[in-house]
């Protein structure tokens, strides 16, 4: 940083080419779930993950930066998408100078290729211990549950904690459930308090923080006692990462998270939205 | 540069908590750390390292935490460089950047046995097991990574005006 300069050693590229958009309650969480689980912890090992394809312009923003946030839980260097007007709508305002646009080369060589259809995908939960663990949510089985977090870096921005308030809303949190809410930055919490969606969080039960690492590597609040499970809207789930290493954390999105703090078991949205 | 010794060899996945137990992170005293060095996966190894001995590792060497502290205390056990198949990503940068020589060469991490001579020429690639007679040839990395590593590392090498 003293120097302007940095250097790195230059990632292979693995193309995703994603077709089709995603069903209601299905996410960019269960996206890259379903990917990890798909080419595993280490299928992307210091590659760069691309993301393109007619499917792209049907994600949001907060889809792109949870997928993005968890190609590291592939092993990858990074995830890239391409800019479109959705990229450019989210820059706008933010950033200090004119954007760069980078497109791939169009004869870019690629050690693999995938194809993703969204449509196909379901919600999708990642079973303890790594995040290719995963199971669709109709094969996830009765797993009673002891802790919910929603939110972090991972799944921490407005339209995650929308989602969640959507099911959370009108309804009540499990008895014995710790619901734990934590917006992904001053601004995102700010506007949650603004918008009401803080109000619907604490009437149905949640607690909800200021924004913070916390819970989600067994730091402080929410930290697991042995015998305990979690669902949990953060990036990995390794032995003891939230706390007791007999305890369990259950990756998932938002609103599956919200359902599951209802049902006081891992439950799927549809469950509780119909 | 050459760099000679026995080699201490581990397998995959060798993450930074096993290289540097995390209830050691509390001091960042390259001496103290390296006292404590692959303690969990084993305990000889701070006794019986000696200084230039190369490390063998498998894939996914240095995975998990992004904490320089690994790197650190496994070149101040007086490791001269690690071998492995491949190395994660975030350790794969924080060594260079402290001066922890290192190189990818999946053959060699398969072939190379636990206590051989190993000697490894960083300016060509050319990693030889010296008990075997058998090369093995590496990608040697580019000059000004190379200038890092020899000087201690990124900060060292700025302190230097050798990276601008």
């Amino acid at each position: 940083m003293a120097s302007g300069k940095a250097w790195f050693k230059v990632p292979s590229a693995i193309k995703f080419n994603l077709i089709g958009s995603l069903p209601r309650f299905v996410s960019g969480k269960d996206v890259i779930l379903h990917i990890i689980g798909m080419i595993g912890v280490d299928g992307a090992l210091y590659r760069s993950m691309e993301f393109c394809g007619e499917g792209v312009s049907s994600l949001s923003i907060e889809d792109r930066l949870t997928i993005c946030n968890m190609a590291i839980e592939a092993g990858a260097k990074n995830g890239i998408f391409p800019v479109d007007k959705t990229t450019l709508s989210f820059e706008k305002g933010r950033a200090k100078h004119e954007p760069m646009i980078f497109t791939a080369d169009e004869d870019a060589e690629y050690e693999a290729e995938y194809t993703v259809d969204l449509s196909a995908l379901k919600p999708t939960v990642a079973f303890p211990h790594l995040p290719e663990n995963t199971r669709t949510i109709d094969e996830v089985g009765d797993i009673k549950i002891d802790q919910v977090v929603i939110g972090s870096c991972t799944n921490g921005l407005y339209k995650d904690l929308a989602e969640a308030a959507e099911i959370l809303k009108g309804r009540k949190v499990a008895k014995n459930i710790r619901a734990i809410i934590i917006p992904a930055t001053p601004s995102i919490y700010l506007k949650c308090v603004e918008t009401g969606l803080v109000k619907t969080f604490i009437e149905a039960g949640c607690i909800v923080s200021t924004p913070t690492c916390g819970p989600c590597l067994g730091g402080y609040m929410g930290v697991l006692a042995a015998g305990e499970r979690c669902v949990s809207t953060t990036n990995r789930n390794f032995i003891g990462r939230m706390g007791d290493t007999k305890s369990e954390v259950y990756l998932a999105s938002p609103s599956v998270a919200a359902a599951s703090a209802i049902m006081g078991r891992i439950a799927g949205p549809e469950e509780v939205m119909k | 540069m050459i760099k000679e010794g026995n080699a201490i060899k581990y397998g995959d996945n060798i993450d930074t908590d096993v290289i540097i137990p995390a209830r050691y992170l509390n001091t960042s005293d390259p001496k103290e750390l390296a006292s404590h060095c692959m303690e969990d996966i084993d305990t000889s190894f701070t006794a019986r390292v000696k200084p230039g001995d190369i490390m063998i590792g498998g894939e996914n060497f240095g995975c998990g935490s992004s904490r320089e502290h690994a790197p650190i205390a496994i070149k101040e056990s007086g490791i001269s460089i690690v071998i492995a198949k491949s190395f994660a990503r975030i350790f794969y940068r924080n060594s260079i950047n402290i001066g922890l020589a290192i190189v990818e060469c999946p053959l060699a991490a398969e072939e190379i046995s636990e206590g051989d001579m190993v000697s490894v020429d960083m300016d060509s690639g050319v990693i030889t097991d010296l008990t075997t007679g058998k090369n093995y040839s590496a990608e040697p990395f580019p000059p000004f990574i190379q200038e890092i590593i020899s000087a201690g590392g990124l900060v060292e090498a700025m302190k230097r005006g050798i990276i601008k």
